[in-house]
């Protein structure tokens, strides 16, 4: 089996001596959506700011098609193909909703052409973007900002898409469009690692699940073996 | 009145050179540089001693000048800035406190550096022209040397100016100053816009104190009053605003000029600090600043 990334005994924290992710194995297939869940302050989060090198682990370490890109800065390993949409916004509220697409383009050494052909594919998709093109980002709705995040993955078209609960404090609606979204950025040659509180939605996503608690992850196997008694595994597993 | 206005004016641009750095920095540190005005005295010193030491001729004695303030700038942020925001999480944690201390240390050190180097003596640059040289602006007379400066200057700050809006690295300070996570991840390499930004502003502050120097000569304390003119303008056009801080420049050149006239020439350096009393009083977050504040 082919794997695109593969943390191992991952040990790291933010402060001295409090460990928030122990001994953390985590792998990613190429081609697949493998999925992460747990409660608030399981780890999921400090998880993937690891593996982007905003936290150094104590131990552990990450490999990217066997190449180790432990505690290397996030602007580095954008450009080996791994891309972050986190809970959080990423987007400059005072730059023009092109210059959000932009920006990310540069980094990746795309040609001009390159550039101009995914533009125009974005805007073809997503034609309020390219109405409101040249108005700030900020100006945006809370779910037109989620979809200009989810944009700017088209433009990258990265190896590795990381998806930190994409669907919080939006409409039903864009969020239905974020989950066609993400099984389409599949067929385009971009692996997924999602986190979504939505258990159900998630298994039904993903093919592989690893289910996290207190910074250990404490059940993990085929989304498909969860199908069936979903709530009651995942009640056992979080101990609730 | 078209005198106050274009004199002021003039003043206007020096300071906005100043600003425009100040507010840079803290756009994208969200830290107040306290040693700012010691760019502005490296960049005096630098041309008053190229031009009357060595007699350098005026105009190519500000690229010196200029270069002098980028590599200072480059040195404060690689030596003392960077350790502040080096990773993420630790800059999500660190303390303010560490800015200013650092900042206002390397001011303090550096007028000292300047005393025992230099000692406690002014040394004024040559003029761009003779600085007796009269010219007609407006139907108003004025210094030629201080209309071509501050053309200079203006050019110089327009330049810069549209460098930060237009251009990659520009958007990418930009960028860093409105979401510094989201820039992380976005491929923007921070540490390199931090050191893009220390050099411009460096650059910008020397470049001032070159031009200014004949008429505000070099000396160890020549950069704390422009510096503290500077503080007023960043908090006047709004904190991390760089159009705030160009309309702000130029309107607290202009006050004071206003008020040198009709109240008191004596005062005219008080005027500085009742704007910045009445901006924090009536209007805190600035003329173009957000009204937030992180808690």
């Amino acid at each position: 089996m082919e794997y695109l990334l593969e943390a191992e005994h991952i040990t790291a924290g933010y402060i001295e001596d409090v460990d928030v992710l122990q001994e953390v194995s985590v792998r990613v297939i190429q081609g697949s959506i493998t999925g992460m869940i747990g409660l608030n302050g399981a780890g999921k989060s400090t998880f993937v700011k690891t593996v982007f090198g905003f936290l150094k682990p104590k131990k552990g370490r990450i490999l990217l098609e066997k190449d180790d890109i432990t505690g290397i800065e996030p602007h580095i390993l954008i450009r080996k193909g791994l891309w972050y949409l986190p809970q959080e916004s990423s987007l400059f509220p005072h730059l023009t909703i092109e210059d959000n697409l932009l920006i990310p383009t540069r980094v990746i050494g795309l040609s001009s052409y390159e550039i101009r052909d995914r533009l125009e594919h974005v805007y073809t998709r997503f034609p309020e973007l390219k109405a409101n093109r040249k108005r700030h980002a900020g100006d945006l709705s809370g779910g037109q900002q989620k979809i200009l995040e989810f944009a700017k993955v088209l433009m990258v078209k990265p190896r590795l898409l990381f998806i930190d609960e994409p669907t919080v404090g939006i409409s039903p609606k864009i969020a239905a469009e974020i989950y066609t979204m993400i099984q389409q950025f599949l067929g385009e040659g971009t692996s997924v690692f999602l986190i979504d509180h939505n258990l159900r939605k998630l298994v039904d996503l993903t093919d592989y699940v690893y289910v996290m608690s207190l910074g250990r992850i404490v059940a993990e196997g085929p989304s498909s073996q969860f199908q069936d008694s979903l709530k009651e595994q995942v009640q056992r597993w979080l101990g609730l | 009145m078209m005198e106050i206005l274009v004199t002021g004016a003039i003043m206007g641009t020096f300071y906005a050179m100043l600003a425009l750095g100040l507010s840079l920095i803290f756009g994208i540190l969200k830290v107040v540089n306290f040693a700012h005005g010691e760019f502005f005295m490296i960049g005096a010193y630098t041309y008053a001693i190229l031009t009357r030491t060595f007699g350098v001729t005026s105009f190519l004695a500000v690229l010196p000048a200029a270069l002098m303030g980028i590599a200072a700038g480059l040195i404060v942020e690689r030596l003392l800035m960077r350790p502040l925001y080096q990773r993420y999480m630790e800059w999500a944690t660190l303390r303010d406190e560490y800015a200013v201390i650092v900042t206002f240390g390397l001011s303090l050190f550096l007028i000292n550096l300047a005393n025992q180097v230099f000692g406690p003596y002014q040394i004024s640059g040559a003029g761009l022209v003779p600085l007796r040289e009269r010219m007609q602006v407006g139907g108003v007379t004025l210094s030629t040397h201080r209309v071509l400066a501050s053309i200079l200057g203006a050019s110089i700050l327009l330049a810069a100016y549209l460098l930060i809006k237009y251009t990659y690295w520009g958007k990418a300070v930009q960028a860093v100053a409105q979401n510094r996570f989201g820039a992380a991840i976005a491929g923007i390499d921070s540490t390199r816009v931090s050191l893009i930004v220390f050099g411009i502003s460096g650059g910008l502050a020397a470049v001032a104190g070159a031009l200014l120097s004949p008429i505000f000569p070099a000396e160890p304390f020549a950069g704390a009053f422009p510096a503290v003119k500077s503080f007023v303008v960043v908090v006047l056009g709004g904190m991390g605003s760089l159009p705030g801080s160009i309309i702000g420049a130029y309107l607290l050149g202009i006050l004071e000029q206003v008020g040198a006239v009709y109240v008191s020439y004596t005062y005219r350096d008080t005027f500085a600090f009742l704007v910045l009393i009445l901006t924090l009083l009536l209007r805190p977050q600035g003329i173009l600043g957000e009204r937030v504040r992180e808690v």
